[in-house]
């Protein structure tokens, strides 16, 4: 399954085409440069495709209702980009398979194309997906957790509550989970009939609620517990089996249903996408929190996981490099490793991508990360010599 | 490459033949870095860190150095007017081609943006020449090269130093991605620092 996306005129996205999204691909640029909206828009298209790809099992399978229908205004509301439609922007995403079987998904002029009854997924190509999006707005969960009896009914943007969802389910299977890039452990406990989280220390000196400790702590700590939970505990069997009992109800066709193929031979993945994973983590955590986030989407991992991340951090762009050399050895940094061939780094700048691989190196391009620091010391070096700045 | 600029180039967009002085030098030196003067000149030069890009010529080929950016420069002003130019073009009679923006200069960032357009515009004027296509077409080295030489911080601060050291473990220079260049056959390449370009 090799994915492509070709956007033009998303907000701040000109024309940016990617046309093999890597396992592993991040997303390094400054604020405003188009990050999360090239992240949210891949993570959107791969939700349509996943859900097309669930109509055109129940179509394959006697079931001759739509269970549902795409309305494109909610979802780019839901994204933030109702005030990009203006600009009339397009949208193309292909799925390809092997022997040239492609499935694409079009938007433009405010309309989706390509999901059409003669649009349906081959029985060979059907997958079941699973997504999440590990919005920046999960440094709230702490204290939503704490809460979130009293605030019932409120309502803090789409991403916050898919990402405060995952984070919930993730902490239904997993009650004690060591941190160890922070020396710590989230332990989750239920009280009366609350779930609440505490950080430990290793050696239980001091305990303390989520939402009293450190801010990089509330920021990695539903990172990491969302990751291990897709990478070893997702059920997506369960979870299938739950959205098509939903959609037999809804239209009412649980009799005419005649499973074309079963769940066991359907392929499956997993897609992870992360809004700055490193917020409020010091450099050394930063690179620790990468490892760890590796290794469980593929060194430890159970499940089949694609990870994109957004970062304006120079070092894990850096640290990158050591864990390509690390599969290249055939060794593991702190638990992990990366094949070369698995990884692409974008720089997103002026509404465009520029790939940082190096093409006759095994290497990912940092130079232009250093820019900043080599500008800070040429600037110091033009004041010292001539006591004035002088740009050249 | 002199001929094929002073007369085949000024043919072709209908401009009178160049008689600029200087434009071309030859070496055959192992080793040698090229300046790029404040006076448009290029000089050559065989010691460590005396130029701003940086040569290795280990079979010591009779290497050709056009100095582009003055044989644009000396045209009628009607052409050049707008027209972004690199500074170099490097060839031999072998299989290298080597289109090359040298800089030696902070602002890193911005020069290696507007050092893409210029090698980018300076390759699609040149392939429009037909005898510049015919010689392409028997290269096998085909390069459009960004140079900077780096400057040091104070030397108490590793800083610099540290975010750098990517380009101490390579020294033959980085081939980027760049989807027009490619698109031309050329290749994109960025040597910072050290990096050596080996003619072969």
């Amino acid at each position: 399954m090799k994915e492509s996306i070709h956007i033009k005129n998303l907000g701040p996205i000109k024309d940016i085409f990617i046309e093999d999204i890597k396992p592993l691909t991040v997303l390094i640029g400054e604020s405003g440069s188009g990050k999360s909206t090239l992240m949210k828009a891949i993570a959107l298209f791969r939700w349509l495709y996943k859900m097309h790809n669930i109509r055109s099992y129940l179509k394959r399978s006697k079931v001759s209702k739509s269970p549902f229908r795409f309305r494109m205004d909610t979802y780019f509301r839901n994204c933030g980009f109702e005030e990009y439609l203006k600009n009339n922007p397009e949208i193309t995403y292909t799925v390809e398979f092997s022997d040239n079987r492609k499935y694409s998904l079009h938007f433009a002029k405010n309309k989706l194309t390509g999901t059409g009854d003669k649009d349906l997924v081959q029985i060979q190509d059907l997958y079941y997906n699973k997504l999440s999006f590990i919005s920046e707005t999960r440094n709230i969960i702490p204290l939503w957790a704490e809460r979130g009896a009293s605030l019932t009914g409120g309502y803090l943007g789409f991403y916050f509550h898919e990402v405060y969802n995952d984070f919930d389910l993730a902490s239904e299977n997993i009650k004690d989970l060591d941190i160890n890039y922070l020396n710590l452990k989230l332990s989750v406990k239920k009280i009366q009939s609350n779930k609440k989280y505490f950080i430990q220390s290793p050696n239980k000196e001091y305990e303390l609620t989520l939402k009293n400790s450190s801010s990089g702590t509330q920021n990695a700590i539903p990172v990491t517990l969302i990751a291990e939970h897709f990478s070893k505990h997702f059920d997506f069997e369960r979870a299938f089996n739950e959205s098509l009992v939903k959609f037999l109800f809804k239209t009412d066709n649980l009799t005419d249903f005649k499973p074309v193929k079963n769940l066991g031979d359907i392929k499956k993945k997993l897609f992870i996408h992360i809004e700055e994973p490193e917020l409020s983590l010091f450099p050394d955590a930063q690179c620790e929190l990468i490892s760890d986030l590796v290794s469980k989407c593929f060194v430890t991992n159970s499940n089949s996981i694609d990870l994109i991340f957004s970062t304006h951090s120079p070092y894990i762009i850096n640290h990158l490099n050591l864990l390509i050399k690390a599969y290249d050895c055939n060794q593991l940094v702190d638990g992990a490793k990366i094949a070369f061939e698995k990884l692409a780094v974008y720089q997103v700048e002026e509404g465009k991508i520029q790939d940082l691989v190096v093409k006759n190196q095994r290497i990912i391009n940092t130079n232009t990360l250093s820019d900043t620091i080599n500008n800070i010391y040429d600037k110091y070096n033009q004041l010292d010599k001539d006591g004035r700045l002088i740009e050249k | 490459m002199e001929d094929l600029l002073r007369n085949d180039f000024t043919a072709h967009y209908g401009l009178p033949v160049c008689i600029e002085p200087n434009l071309v030098i030859q070496t055959n030196e192992t080793y040698f870095e090229i300046e790029d003067t404040v006076t448009r000149e290029i000089a050559l030069h065989r010691i460590n860190g005396g130029g701003m890009a940086r040569f290795s010529n280990p079979n010591a080929i009779e290497i050709t150095i056009a100095n582009y950016d003055k044989f644009v420069t000396s045209l009628p002003h009607h052409f050049q007017n707008g027209r972004k130019r690199c500074d170099i073009i490097v060839c031999d009679d072998g299989r290298n081609l080597i289109f090359g923006e040298i800089k030696d200069s902070p602002n890193i960032k911005q020069h290696r943006k507007k050092a893409k357009k210029q090698l980018y515009e300076s390759l699609t004027t040149l392939i429009a020449v037909p005898q510049f296509l015919a010689l392409t077409n028997n290269k096998t080295v085909k390069r459009c090269c960004y140079f900077n030489k780096q400057t040091s911080s104070p030397a108490i601060l590793t800083a610099t130093a540290a975010f750098n050291r990517l380009s101490l473990i390579f020294q033959d220079g980085f081939q980027m991605s760049h989807p027009a260049i490619e698109g031309q056959n050329f290749e994109f390449w960025e040597y910072l620092g050290g990096h050596t370009l080996t003619l072969t």
